[in-house]
């Protein structure tokens, strides 16, 4: 149900799993009350054909290894693409293993220790410098070259998210942002016009008191505990530390800087809505649940959870992007597609690597129908992603493609989401704040804390 | 020539340093051996076991401590780094990892206190119903082992859905009796005390079949003569069963305390070590902690290999102080 993997590595594994069988059970529940069931897939990406790609299909039969850490329903439809690729391509025939996200890395290990690592692997962009200094992914710099990728083919951000130590390690396959979903016949019930979401601070607070008032429903649910607590305030905390100006370091990276203003304010804020609008905590989500069981009339979740809210809300769900509550800003991640050490390591496959890895960026039309934004400008600019209609989930992401351009992204350094998800970052100081903690005095010990690993990394990896 | 004129009069006392290391009197040759049984025939018998005992402990030992003295990921040795990870762990300066480290060995503290008397005495309390004549007692020993043979991902899952503050099974119970519930997963005592239901119902069945097995291994005799002489059921269990149970009793209280020390799963799947708190979470227990220091976010390998040898002499010292108090009780 989830794919937090790549930007959730602290949240621990069993957990998730575990209670990933219980809400795929109640999704099931779910889709089997509302007895209507999503088409995957209709529309089928018609090839690229966009000038500039320079890449050929190898002349010698390859098999590729590709592994990605798409085990939610978005992996069926990586899969869908890779079919596509192969019938296409007799030559490079690619072969999908799906990884569990948590243990991504350590298996990735595991397999460069065993010499035996897939070709090709899609990946979060901050795993990525961990992987290239341990000579599990290999820089790309010809491929950009050969193909004329550029910051032209991409959002700025999303492109250089891509980027460490000025070597292409890896190319940006989608961005998943985190969105504001809303609930229309609750805002309807509370009369509030249920096509005008709330866009800034005074009408996202104005929302939260009319349905909290006026309908049964919570207007907003505060997580404060939980396994996935880091997690889930962390998101709504960065997206309101970008929102401030917040930067996640210092210009030279020796110093971690989220206790500065925009830091402290965007914590204050979020416990605010507890203390002065009367918002309920939660633990973690649980808020996600009552939102999909209309107990709950506002949320700001990962887009990954499009799926469950369009099957438990149908028409009812709303979706726009995350209220400005002190200027634009979103968190979101990114998926890169990067080539290992043993993927480059005779022509061949990496022709064939390369062909694929180019031939996936110019068809990802499809992976926006899997629930992520697809990163490449040209597929979110294509009439047939715009104007994509039916029941599936392309026309909520074609809603929210704007949002890729004003997606904000961790620094590209080893171990930078952990400044933010891990025990000790941003995300459990926040979760401490709404519990009732001093904001500057949890952050500047979490900028402390965070500083110290910065710095050691920074000595161990040279950046 | 001093140091020989005062090890002379210790060799008189008994089979001082010097036999045992071979010096002093010559050992015996007249080891007594079968027909046709070599002299390397006991190793032989040892050997299987050694090995393995080599492979998956002393081996893992002495790497850890390799590891921990190095800067390591899963994929290289990283440079030296002498005491590092261990100053980190011992200084109260630290911000970040003495604080978290310690805090964690606190809460393990905090479950090995509370859940061990409680294991040993349920268990010990169940055994003496089940070791009664009564109907069904066989489908009793059943029910009450049942649940040891589960995984911990499985109980965890069963308690957390009784106690989860969305939608949880006691959590409602108690919302539609008395009106309100407490958020047992959110705060303490709510956390722990779910953490420890959820363990008690899932390894009471073992502590259980212990005592049991002990209990049927008591001569009736005993019991019989004990109410020729008018003794009450609590005295006999006071007098005989007791006494008479001592050695299981050691047995199980150091299994019980290492496997209370062992605690992970628990905390990992149902509170997720929260309640959050400054420093960490009030449920991380001292393992997750290292599990999630080594193998999740950060990935620190060396680091938490400091970490679990410091658990580990701590582990010795614990169970060294449980013999001698049970020893010093025997005497």
């Amino acid at each position: 149900m989830f794919h937090r993997h790549d930007t959730r590595p602290s949240r621990p594994h069993g957990w998730r799993s575990s209670s990933a069988i219980l809400l795929a059970l109640l999704a099931l529940i779910l889709a089997a009350c509302s007895g209507n069931t999503t088409s995957s897939g209709a529309a089928a990406s018609g090839g690229g054909g966009e000038a500039g790609a320079g890449f050929e299909a190898p002349t010698e039969d390859v098999a590729l290894i590709l592994w990605n850490p798409f085990t939610g329903p978005d992996g069926p439809f990586f899969e869908e693409i890779v079919t596509e690729f192969n019938d296409a391509t007799p030559t490079c025939q690619v072969e999908v293993a799906t990884q569990p996200g948590a243990e991504y890395i350590g298996k990735l290990e595991a397999a460069a220790t065993a010499n035996e690592l897939p070709h090709v692997i899609a990946a979060g962009y901050d795993a990525l410098p961990g992987l290239v200094e341990n000579g599990i992914v290999a820089p790309i710099d010809d491929f950009a070259a050969q193909g004329g990728y550029g910051p032209e083919l991409f959002p700025e951000a999303i492109w250089n998210a891509g980027e460490w130590k000025g070597q292409r390690v890896g190319i940006p396959l989608d961005t998943h942002p985190m969105v504001f979903f809303y609930n229309k016949a609750l805002f309807t019930e509370a009369g509030l016009d249920p096509e005008a979401p709330p866009a800034d601070r005074e009408s996202f607070e104005a929302a939260i008191t009319a349905i909290s008032e006026n309908t049964d429903a919570d207007g907003y649910q505060m997580v404060s505990s939980g396994p996935g607590a880091n997690f889930l305030v962390g998101i709504q905390w960065a997206s309101l530390f970008y929102q401030g100006g917040g930067e996640w370091t210092n210009a030279d990276r020796t110093e971690v800087t989220i206790n500065s203003e925009a830091g402290v304010q965007a914590a204050e804020y979020l416990a605010s809505l507890v203390n002065d609008l009367d918002v309920p905590t939660v633990e973690s989500d649980a808020e996600v649940l009552a939102f999909a069981g209309g107990q709950n009339g506002m949320v700001m979740s990962g887009i990954w959870e499009t799926t469950r809210y369009n099957e438990a809300l149908g028409e009812d769900l709303g979706v726009a992007p995350v209220p400005e509550i002190f200027g634009p800003g979103t968190w979101g991640g990114s998926h890169n597609l990067a080539v290992t050490s043993r993927g480059v390591e005779d022509d061949n496959t990496k022709a064939c690597a390369y062909y694929f890895i180019d031939w996936f960026s110019q068809n990802s039309l499809q992976w926006g129908a899997a629930g992520q934004i697809p990163a490449r400008n040209s597929v979110r600019e294509s009439d047939e992603f715009k104007n994509a209609s039916g029941e599936g989930l392309l026309p909520f992401i074609a809603k929210m493609a704007p949002l890729a351009e004003a997606v904000q992204f961790l620094p590209t350094i080893p171990g930078s989401g952990d400044i933010l998800f891990v025990g000790s970052g941003a995300g459990e100081a926040a979760t401490l704040v709404i519990g009732g903690s001093d904001a500057q005095e949890v952050l500047d010990a979490a900028a402390e804390a965070n500083t110290e690993v910065l710095v050691q990394n920074k000595e161990r990896y040279g950046f | 020539m001093s140091s020989l004129a005062t090890a002379e009069p210790q060799r008189t006392k008994g089979p001082g340093l010097g036999s045992l290391l071979g010096r002093g009197r010559k050992p015996k040759k007249d080891v007594r051996r079968r027909i046709g049984e070599k002299a390397f025939t006991p190793y032989l018998f040892i050997a299987p076991h050694f090995i393995l005992f080599s492979v998956f402990i002393v081996f893992p030992f002495f790497l850890g401590i390799w590891i921990s003295l190095h800067d390591s990921t899963a994929l290289r040795d990283g440079p030296f780094v002498g005491l590092r990870w261990y100053t980190q762990l011992f200084d109260p300066e630290n911000r970040t990892q003495f604080p978290r480290f310690w805090n964690s060995v606190w809460n393990t503290m905090i479950f090995v206190l509370i859940s061990v008397p409680l294991l040993v005495s349920a268990g010990l309390a169940l055994a003496s119903l089940l070791n009664q004549r009564l109907r069904g007692r066989n489908f009793f020993r059943g029910i009450y082992f049942v649940p040891w043979t589960l995984s911990v991902s499985v109980v965890s899952l069963v308690w957390w859905w009784m106690f989860n503050g969305n939608a949880g099974f006691i959590t409602l119970l108690l919302q539609n009796l008395l009106g309100e519930s407490p958020n047992w997963l959110a705060s303490n005592p709510g956390a722990w005390i779910t953490i420890i239901v959820a363990t008690l119902w899932w390894t009471i069945g073992f502590n259980t079949i212990i005592f049991l097995a002990g209990m049927q291994g008591i001569s009736l005799d005993l019991y019989e003569a004990a109410s020729i002489d008018g003794a009450n059921k609590w005295q006999q269990f006071r007098a005989i069963t007791l006494p008479s149970l001592r050695p299981i009793l050691l047995l199980v209280v150091t299994l019980q305390v290492i496997a209370s020390f062992q605690l992970v799963g628990q905390p990992q799947l149902i509170t997720g070590g929260g309640p959050p708190s400054e420093l960490g979470g009030e449920t991380t227990s001292v393992l997750l902690h290292i599990v999630n220091t080594g193998f999740f976010g950060r990935r620190e390998l060396s680091l938490a290999a400091a970490m679990a040898l410091i658990v580990a002499a701590i582990m010795v010292i614990v169970s060294i102080v449980n013999f001698r108090l049970f020893s010093s009780e025997r005497s």
